[in-house]
């Protein structure tokens, strides 16, 4: 692939889960270089996307091609080989459980990059521990670890083999304003100094604007608008200006809406039908 | 046969596919198990060290049974000398590999469909296959190896205990001397016994541990998915204990 090629470029991409439609003819580009922000309302599949660009999911349909690698198609060690080249930090976080903070960021280090010293493997997780704003916790176990700081060492993690391509799903949900606003600059700075190409997953709005070049929202199963955010603002869409705005009334909650909620009112004088 | 019977016997059917299936990837990665040598290690310990009191209690109690039924039916003949034949064969061939299996399956087999069922539900075993570690090779692996060893260990252990325990009931309630039954004992336990027993002990191991690293890998929905995955893991062993179990005897006998 030349270095103008998408690195992500899905197309069509359909997915039933649980006999419902999660994905629906999506189809997305993400450019070398650039931050994606993606916002939607829990549960229209932000989660399922990511997990198919890094092919834990595989599409019923259409194509999803990351990296120049077809993840439908792609074996065993074309898959794996994707895979070193991607950091994905999980919603849940998904430390193991059974060791240590230590052990846990540097896991991708000792399993997949052989010849590394211990004290090289120690030193790169401290200064990635460091970046994420953790210090001191390297001998704790994941259950002693709030919520927020398990987010974090999730996030150290993903990064610790410096990807070229990073996923982050909310990586700031749980987290305090000043929490939240250091993790952004991190997001901003990844971006800056390793050129790196992030894809991030949130349900705050303020920090999509920072951190997005572009800002996609997921709606009905597809990437209903995609934009920059100074685009985001402008445009006129009822449907985006719900999300963006925060309104309980709208295309989104269309029938689940206030009147609804009126009618089945026990007491009331909603009119008799 | 009915439509939910046909169903159930397909996916019993897919299930010892993927099982099996799974045990044979163990066994080809366990060509680099040198690296994982550690964790083969404390599996090992761990498997073998928690089984140790039950499988004492259970040894001894099962050729102490087997002393009795045997010395009863052959006292009416005046043959009760014979269950210095009778108890050491059927520990050995028989009852000290299946006793120990039933163990194992119950104390590590639901052990390790736990413990992979809980990374399972929560993504852990996502994340390490994002971080592309083959979960295969990095937890199933060590296991498999780890109980594959372990398993006839233990079962020697049994089946010295059960014999014991034979000779024990001979002693107190048949009239039988110590060393009238072990002299029995040793003329006509052959080789073949012993290793026919223990080659059954390690495949049930291999297979306990394939069992319960299956249902875990493949457990869903939360807590209580994982709890599912732990009792399909043990009363699957029993039934592929005892089905292996004729087959094996059936090899080696015939
Ligand atoms: N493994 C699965 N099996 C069945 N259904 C699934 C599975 N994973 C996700 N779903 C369904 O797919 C839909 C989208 O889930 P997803 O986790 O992607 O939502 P999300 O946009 O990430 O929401 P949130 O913002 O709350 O994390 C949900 O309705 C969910 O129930
Ligand atoms: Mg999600």
């Amino acid at each position: 692939m030349t270095p103008t090629d998408p690195v992500i470029d899905i197309a069509e991409l359909c997915k039933t889960l649980g006999g419902r439609r999660v994905l629906n003819r999506l189809s997305l580009q993400v450019r070398r270089g650039e931050t994606l922000a993606i916002i939607g309302r829990s549960g229209t599949g932000k989660s399922v996307l990511l997990k198919h660009i890094v092919g834990l999911m595989k599409p019923d349909s259409g194509r999803c091609s990351v990296l120049g690698v077809d993840t439908a198609t792609a074996g065993d060690a074309g898959i794996g080989a994707l895979r070193r080249r991607v950091g994905y930090l999980f919603q849940s976080g998904a430390l193991l459980a059974a060791m240590d903070v230590l052990e846990n960021v540097a896991l991708p280090l000792r399993e997949c990059e052989s010849g590394l010293s211990e004290a090289r493997i120690r030193e790169t997780v401290r200064e990635t521990l460091a970046l994420v704003n953790l210090e001191g916790v390297e001998s704790r176990m994941p259950s002693e670890l709030s919520g927020g700081m398990r987010k974090r060492v999730g996030l150290a993690r993903a990064i610790v083999r410096r990807p070229e391509l990073v996923l982050y799903d909310e990586p700031t949900s749980g987290l305090d304003p000043i929490g939240t606003s250091s993790i952004d600059d991190l997001i901003r700075s990844m971006k800056s100094v390793l050129n790196v190409t992030q894809v991030v997953v949130t349900h705050d709005m303020a920090s999509a604007r920072r951190i997005g070049d572009r800002i996609g929202l997921i709606w009905e199963g597809r990437i209903y608008f995609v934009g920059t955010p100074a685009e985001l603002e402008a445009t006129d869409d009822p449907t985006v200006r719900q999300f963006v705005g925060g309104l309980t009334t709208g295309p989104m909650t269309e029938g689940i809406g206030e009147t609804q909620l009126l009618r089945n009112r026990p007491r009331g004088d909603a009119p008799a039908e | 046969m009915s439509a939910r019977r046909q169903e159930g016997m397909r996916a019993a059917i897919e299930s010892a596919g993927y099982t099996l299936g799974l045990l044979a990837r163990a066994a080809l990665l366990s060509r680099s198990s040198w690296k994982k040598r550690a964790e083969i290690l404390s599996q090992s310990t761990v498997c073998g060290f928690g089984a140790f009191p039950v499988a004492m209690v259970v040894g001894a109690f099962t050729g102490m049974v087997l002393a009795l039924q045997a010395g009863i039916t052959l006292k009416t003949w005046g043959q009760e000398a014979l269950i210095g034949v009778v108890v050491p064969a059927s520990m050995v061939r028989e009852m000290g590999p299946v006793m120990t299996a039933f163990i194992l399956a119950g104390l590590v087999g639901s052990t390790m469909a736990a413990e992979i069922g809980t990374m399972a539900v929560s993504e852990e075993i996502d994340a390490l296959e994002v971080m592309s570690i083959n979960p295969v090779y990095y937890l199933v692996m060590p296991r498999v190896l780890a109980l594959s060893f372990v398993t006839p260990v233990l079962t020697l252990y049994v089946d010295v205990v059960g014999i014991l325990g034979g000779a024990f009931v001979g002693d107190r309630l048949l009239g039988l001397t110590y060393a009238e039954y072990m002299r029995n004992t040793l003329d006509t336990l052959d080789l073949k016994d012993i290793y026919s027993g223990l080659f059954k002990a390690f495949l049930f191991g291999a297979l306990i541990s394939s069992v319960g690293c299956a249902q875990g890998l493949r457990a869903t929905g939360g807590a209580e998915g994982v709890g599912r995955a732990t009792m399909r893991t043990v009363v699957i062993c029993f039934v592929y204990i005892l089905i292996f179990d004729y087959i094996l005897t059936w090899l080696f006998y015939h």
